[in-house]
């Protein structure tokens, strides 16, 4: 009672209480989902008063008292919705009323599948990583558009990586604790279906659900009730990593006795996709059990999980893609007995379980939620010991290398080789391989048995796993008409484990486990070699565990309180959201590059977090309002970012501290019937970040290291959208932001090399000013819609993306130590540049190719009776099949301290297919 | 409606102060790129070889601390070379401005880095040795000559925690001492003052000639040549069979040495850094092919003053005094060079210039005084940059030259800026007649060791995109052409400068040529004489020269031309050189050297 006072008083100087009127509340939801509709406007025709929801779907008016009065709500994407109301009194609580999508809905929902099913890429280190996927379905135009149409090149929303969006099912957080980030394929492509009802909040809105990242969150609802009964399938066609596509799902709606049961699955399939070599097999299975067991509780159980396997492309030379003539090139397969096959291949299998437990009553809901999730996730790749490089674009297998003198014998050679495309050299030569191992077993008959030799060649898999056990539950509970409060607390369990295993020994014995990147350097102590000292030299086979075995183990809880305030001119809300973490890591191996350091439990990483966000909306009048957001907090660093070398060693970053991030942003919202838009600048400061990078260092032939600490960026930008109805049924559309992505300081960065070469070196880096890389800073979009007479739907758009830079690497922007002895020698600095130019030089983040794109898409919805409806999709991406697009850039991390060259270690890229179909027809009854 | 446009321009306006412009990328702070010693000197090396002189020729000293008890650091910048071999195990360092040097005695196999010619460092002496070990003073540890205590080399490791690089190695702040008569040499080693003075300094010795000429500087010892002045007066040029250069053949001719001035038992004996200390000689190979080829007959009038024509360019003298113009001519000598911003500062009379954007002219080749100089700005991309600058020319230093441009003022001062056209040597551009080389000339020598075509020398590209260029190999320049990596079909001609036949007494053409062998069907290299350079109207007689022979791979031997007879020509001719090939699947690459008329 206090804090309603309290709070009544805090906001009491905004809030002109106008005698003789009526206070209307209200509650707008979807009328399928029940999610709630924010942005909608509500308008008393009487009274001429008018207002719009907020981030929960509430709404507070004021009308005039005595009379009776229409109101009228209408929100984009939904049919409008009007009712005669009688205020009677000073307060008039209206419900929850619910809004019935149109079907724009249903034809925008099938289409984001497509951007589900692109936001997977693969970094340096082979991971994939998934691009921060913008979920759409909201009111903020911008977004909207940002969400189906800014492709496609990777953009993320506001710059920001997807760790720093909050990704919910029923309220708990699903990201990856360990990497931060939202894995989108963990939704098995069932986007469209069984995680069709979600709520989106965009930047640093509030939402009802969760505290939220800085970019933003989504909740998926999974509760039974929330999926239309009846049945839904529909198979599709495209030729992007996948050929055909498979869906269906079955829901029953809650029966008289209270029991529900929605089930759905997915397949998708390609024998080969539109990159050479690469396959995807993927199924998946989706249940949602529920049973209310009254007016007011129910209890959900969700389960779901999809087996997938599928061989991938990697990034590479600009000069291999050339010398092929494609950009869709893909090193990663060879010709094996006729077949192609994919050195790397990853299996995946999330399996999720979550029991829920609504409780709703006219003021509060109640929900609590408590899951286990298995992840196993793994991914093969060649693995060579005292033998060639099997790369086909390893450096020395490319004209390049030899260009000191194009008319030497091997130049010529190897160019010819790939520009023939001899698929012996330019893929993975498989029988080469085998024979090498082969070879092996030949000589190990005459030998004695200690100088036998094992595979000199294997596929190994590289196993990341995770057990979690997770709960929440989170509370929102009405005070009065004006006063809400929203909360919850979550606690996270997770183990994660990290260990290789032979995949296919290749025709050989065995795989001899050592490190066989160590032995290039005769001078290392021979256990230096050694992955597991307790176990020297050992011989491994298939299935058995080698070369690096690790957990991480991590606990988190978290606890966060808002009070959200609503009237009919302004919407108030702030909230505080603290939390404790800790994990660490625990070796099974004495690694002989760190015998002290390597087994057992690493010193306990603890962190207290605490970060608060304020929001604001002043309503004008229902067709302008204005919003502001500010969020200031802390958050812990990842585990993935601040152990060294984990493969390794127990090593931490020195000093880790949490990241500091705040964020502000203001931003008008017009809403006329015809022309509505959003417009709004934000500004993003991110302090004490740390990040790290793995990279292939060939030149030492291993994986080096560089971790950065402490690191400032800035993110700034304008974000503008648009929607302008030229007639009822035809509406243009422009979306665009203008930003600027910014490394603001100097960090401090440590350099480790898995081998042991070198010990751990810590230099500053300069970067600042530079870009984040590989996301477009300047996009626009402009488009037309026609929803046209008898359920058709044409889409043309257009996208622009500009300002794009390549990831950089810290090894540009350091101090150079022996530059000088190199630009005042004059036999290597032949040219004759200056220190400065030298730097210059060197220090240039290369800027990527602007990407234009045109996408056309058509739909139709076909309802053959009252019951039976059918929709037909038809998307073209890019139709003007341009191949030139870069998805993914970035600079090597090794520099050439020979001669300086910038060109030496050339930036690898990855690009966008060109044009790209997907045809789709689905069937609902 | 009208609020919402004005909400929306409102809005715009507002986020450009958001948006503002891109700021600099930054990089790490220049000086972080050198070391930086935060030690101080407190006693310069030629108070240190004072004090711990003795006439003994081996002798070990140790050195303590000052007199306030603090240790003892000396400040040098480094004068040898260790990269070449023949300077091993010894650090020499010179005091500023030219003060005495000193040879540190360490062995430098396992130094993290040898500090490298230019580069100041700074040593902590004290708890080190300092004697002489034969004569010779240097800095090191004990040793024994003869069961004698001497001075012998410390390890790296004693010596690694004693010194300290500090800052970027600077050449332009090495001395070189001048000795034009080696008798001054024999005069100094009489005396305790003239030996500290002269030990270990780095010296050139003008005016010398090699008295074996034509052998290997070293042999599979260490070995001795010698050099005499003109008042015959010798001195040892002493080479270690460990030096890279040791193969390399004395020079014939007269020139100049440079090197360190090391010294054994009694005597002076000269260590070279490398080759490039040896300069103005004739080489013995190729004692047809002098590098310097000499001064035209009369590139500038040597007049009092001018006008600023060609035929009668400005002094210095006119221009320092304020003579005005535009595109006018301008002579002088190359004196020296300009190190940043400021003249008076940054004025350097030496040929070790780190820019290449302006050179200093004056009246005379010896004028040391930056008042009596005339500052030349070098634009980039001009050809006067290329051939004038010091950082690439060294060789310039000392010559006349004659500049068009316009007299502007240069760092503050009367100077010359906008240079379009320049004489030296007998070369030069003029880029408003390029098609026009002037005077014919009567001889050709060209070895193409100018690293570029020549002045004077055109190409006509018939056909084709590529055109003749000038690589070298083993040091050697030539020209070269190839289809290589170009586009079909390819016709390249090369032309020399006009030759004036009626004034040639000995019209015989001979040069050497070279050729790659991938299997080329098609490549050929053709010779001709012209009447005129446009291949429309000229005629052409083909030459039948000894051309080289295309290996199976790799490139052949150089194949001498033989010497062919021009006496048939008359008037002004051109000597071409026409590379042609058709669609191949592999380009010969064609190599012409040494192309001589009318030198016997």
């Amino acid at each position: 009672m206090r804090l309603k006072l309290f709070l009544t008083a805090l906001l009491g100087a905004i809030l002109p209480i106008v005698a003789q009127t009526s206070n209307v509340v209200g509650v707008v939801v979807n009328g399928s989902s029940g999610a709630p509709v924010s942005g909608a406007t509500v308008t008393l025709r009487q009274s001429k008063a008018t207002t719009t929801t907020n981030f929960s779907g509430d709404f507070s008016i004021n009308g005039k008292v005595g009379a009776s009065d229409l109101l009228v709500i209408s929100c984009d994407g939904y049919e409008a919705y009007s009712a005669d109301v009688t205020l009677a009194g000073k307060n008039v609580n209206l419900g929850t009323i619910r809004l019935l999508p149109n079907g724009v809905d249903d034809y925008y929902g099938d289409a984001s599948d497509l951007t589900f099913d692109e936001a997977m890429l693969e970094d340096e280190e082979g991971n994939s990583q998934s691009v921060a996927a913008l979920t759409g379905a909201n009111d903020n135009l911008y977004y909207n558009t940002a969400s189906y149409n800014f492709g496609p090149m990777y953009f993320k929303y506001r710059g920001l990586n997807n760790e720093y969006q909050d990704v919910y099912l029923n309220g708990i957080n699903l990201n990856d604790p360990i990497r931060g980030r939202f894995n989108f394929s963990t939704l098995m492509g069932l986007t469209s279906r069984a995680f069709r009802n979600k709520t989106t909040t965009i930047g640093l809105d509030a939402s009802s659900y969760g505290f939220g990242g800085i970019a933003g969150s989504v909740n998926y609802n999974t509760i039974t009730d929330t999926y239309a009964p009846g049945f839904n399938g529909s198979v599709a066609y495209t030729n992007s990593n996948y050929m055909l596509r498979g869906m269906a799902s079955y829901s029953t709606g809650i029966n008289k006795h209270g029991w529900g049961l929605t089930v759905a699955a997915i397949g998708r399939y390609a024998n080969e996709g539109v990159v050479e070599g690469t396959f995807y097999n993927s199924g998946g299975f989706f249940l949602s059990l529920e049973k209310q067991l009254n007016a007011k509780n129910s209890l959900t159980l969700t389960a779901f999980g999809g087996p997938t396997q599928r061989a991938g492309a990697t990034a590479t030379y600009q000069e291999v893609y050339d010398l092929v003539g494609s950009n869709l090139y893909n090193p990663n397969w060879g010709w094996q007995d006729g077949k192609k096959r994919n050195a790397r291949v990853v299996e995946s299998f999330d399996p999720t379980a979550m029991l829920t437990w609504l409780y709703k009553d006219q003021k509060t809901t109640l929900n609590t939620s408590a899951a286990i999730r298995w992840v196993n996730y793994k991914q093969s790749a060649l693995q060579y010991y005292k033998a060639l490089d099997p790369n086909p674009t390893y450096y020395r297998y490319l004209p390049s290398y030899y260009d000191d003198d194009p008319t030497s014998e091997e130049y010529t050679l190897y160019k010819e080789l790939w520009e023939t495309k001899n698929p012996n050299f330019t893929q993975i030569n498989w029988d080469n391989l085998y024979q090498i191992n082969y070879l092996n077993n030949e000589q190990n008959l005459t030998l004695p048995e200690d100088q036998q030799k094992g595979s000199s060649y294997i596929l190994e898999n590289r196993h990341s796993n995770e057990f979690q056990a997770l709960f929440n539950s989170y509370v929102n509970h009405r005070l009065n008409d004006h006063f809400s409060l929203q909360g919850g607390i979550s606690f996270n369990y997770t183990k994660a484990s990290y260990y290789k295993t032979i995949k296919d020994l290749m025709g050989g014995q065995y795989w001899l486990d050592v490190d066989p990147f160590s032995d290039r350097d005769i001078t290392l102590a021979p256990d230096n070699l050694q992955n597991d000292l307790d176990n020297p030299n050992r011989h491994v086979v298939k299935g058995d565990k080698f070369g690096y075995d690790y957990n991480f183990y991590y606990i988190n809880a978290t606890a966060w309180l808002q009070n959200t305030y609503t009237s009919a001119h302004w919407d108030v809300n702030y909230g505080l959201n603290m939390s404790y973490t800790q994990f660490y890591r625990d070796g099974h191996m004495r690694n002989g590059r760190a015998p002290q350091n390597s087994l057992g439990k690493s010193a306990t990483l603890r962190f207290d977090n605490a970060s608060v966000k304020v929001g604001a909306t002043y309503k004008l009048d229902g067709r302008n309002y204005f919003l502001g957001h500010v969020s200031y907090g802390t958050r812990a660093p990842l585990a993935d970012q601040v152990f060294i070398a984990p493969r390794v060693k127990n090593t931490v970053v020195n000093g880790v501290e949490s990241e500091r991030d705040f964020a502000a942003d203001l931003s008008y919202v017009w809403n006329y019937r015809r022309f509505r838009g959003n417009i709004g600048v934000y500004y993003v400061n991110m302090d004490n970040v740390t990040e790290r990078t793995g990279f292939y260092d060939d030149r030492y032939s291993t994986y080096a290291i560089y971790a950065l600490q402490g690191v400032r960026k800035v993110n700034k930008g304008i974000e503008l959208g648009m929607a302008y109805k030229i007639t009822p049924s035809v509406t243009a559309t422009f979306a665009g932001t203008f930003a600027r992505y910014n490394y603001k300081n100097n960090p401090q960065g440590t350099r480790s090399f898995e081998n042991g070469l070198h010990p751990d070196t810590t230099q500053t880096v300069y970067l600042k000013n530079y870009y984040m890389g590989s996301t477009p800073q300047t996009v626009f979009n402009v488009g037309i819609d026609w929803q046209a007479p008898k359920n058709w739907f044409f889409n043309v758009n257009g996208t622009w993306q500009g300002d794009a830079y390549v990831n950089l690497s810290p090894a540009y922007h350091e101090v150079l130590p022996d530059l000088y002895t190199w630009v005042s020698d004059p036999s290597k600095n032949t040219t004759g540049v200056t220190m400065e130019q030298k730097i210059a030089e060197l220090s240039v983040q290369d800027k990527l190719k602007n990407a234009f794109s045109l996408n056309i898409s058509i739909g139709k919805l076909i309802y053959i009776n009252r019951k039976v409806s059918m929709n037909i999709n038809v998307n073209l991406n890019n139709v003007l099949n341009n191949k030139d697009v870069v998805t993914y850039a970035y600079q090597q991390g090794r520099i050439d301290t020979k001669n300086y060259d910038r060109n030496a270690y050339p930036n690898k890229y990855s690009y966008a297919q060109g044009i790209k179909a997907f045809v789709n027809v689905g069937i609902r009854f | 409606m009208k609020k919402t446009l004005i909400y929306i321009s409102a809005a715009m306006l507002a986020s450009v102060g958001l948006s503002s412009c891109n700021d600099n990328w930054t990089t790490p702070p220049l000086d972080d790129y050198f070391p930086q010693s935060n030690w101080k000197a407190n006693e310069t090396i030629e108070a240190l070889k004072t004090a711990n002189w003795k006439s003994d020729r081996n002798y070990v000293e140790t050195i303590g601390q000052n007199a306030d008890n603090q240790d003892i650091i000396i400040k040098g910048r480094v004068i040898s070379e260790s990269a070449s071999g023949n300077i091993y195990n010894s650090i020499v360092i010179q005091q500023e401005n030219g003060g005495p040097a000193l040879n540190i005695a360490v062995r430098t196999n396992k130094l993290t880095t040898i500090p490298p010619f230019g580069q100041e460092i700074l040593v902590n002496v004290t708890g080190l040795k300092i004697g002489g070990y034969n004569g010779l003073m240097q800095l090191g540890a004990e040793g024994t000559y003869n069961n004698a205590p001497s001075m012998t080399f410390m390890e790296s490791a004693d010596f690694e925690a004693k010194f300290e690089p500090n800052g970027a190695p600077n050449l332009a702040l090495v001395d070189t001492m001048v000795v034009d008569d080696l008798a001054e040499l024999a005069t100094a080693k009489g005396s305790d003052a003239g030996l500290i003075k002269w030990q270990s300094q780095l010296v050139r010795v003008n005016n010398v000639t090699f008295k074996e000429q034509g052998v290997p500087y070293a042999g599979s010892s260490n070995t001795n040549r010698y050099v005499k002045d003109a008042n015959g007066n010798e001195l040892n040029v002493r080479t270690s069979s460990y030096a890279t250069f040791k193969d390399a053949l004395t020079p014939a001719g007269t020139g100049s040495v440079t090197g360190i001035l090391s010294y054994y038992g009694s005597d002076w004996q000269l260590l070279l850094n490398d080759t490039t200390g040896v300069k103005g000689f004739e080489p013995v190979e190729n004692p047809g092919t002098p590098d310097d080829p000499g001064k035209p007959d009369d590139p500038v009038n040597p007049g009092e003053g001018g006008d600023g024509t060609e035929a009668n360019p400005f002094t210095v003298a006119q221009i320092i005094g304020g003579a005005t113009g535009t595109e006018v001519w301008s002579k002088g000598y190359i004196v020296g060079w300009v190190e940043g911003q400021v003249l008076k500062d940054g004025a350097h009379f030496d040929a070790a210039s780190t820019v290449a954007s302006n050179i200093l002219i004056a009246a005379s080749a010896d004028v040391k005084d930056v008042a009596n100089c005339v500052p030349v700005q070098l634009s980039s991309g001009t050809d006067a940059r290329t051939k004038l600058n010091l950082k690439d020319n060294p060789g310039v230093l000392g010559k006349e030259v004659a500049l068009k441009g316009n007299l502007e003022k240069y760092f503050g001062t009367a100077g010359i800026k906008s240079v379009t056209a320049y004489k030296i040597d007998g070369a030069s551009s003029d880029p408003e007649t390029p098609d026009t080389p002037g005077e014919a000339v009567t001889t050709i020598s060209e070895g193409f060791d100018g690293g570029s075509i020549p002045a004077g020398w055109s190409q006509i590209q018939e056909a084709g995109d590529k055109t003749w260029y000038t690589p070298s190999y083993q040091d050697n320049y030539y020209a070269a052409m190839t289809g290589y990596k170009g586009t079909a079909p390819f016709d390249q001609w090369l032309l020399t400068p006009a030759i004036d036949m009626s004034k040639a007494t000995d019209k015989v053409l001979s040069f050497i040529t070279q050729v790659n062998g991938y299997g080329s069907k098609t490549s050929k290299l053709e010779v001709y004489v012209l009447t005129t350079n446009d291949l429309k109207t000229a005629t052409k007689t083909q030459l039948k020269p000894a051309l080289a022979t295309a290996p199976d791979s790799g490139y052949s031997s150089w194949v001498e031309s033989g010497a062919l007879d021009l006496s048939a020509f008359t008037g002004t001719v051109y000597i071409a050189f026409r590379y042609v090939a058709t669609e191949d699947a592999n380009y010969a690459t064609w190599c012409v050297d040494n192309v001589k008329v009318n030198v016997k």
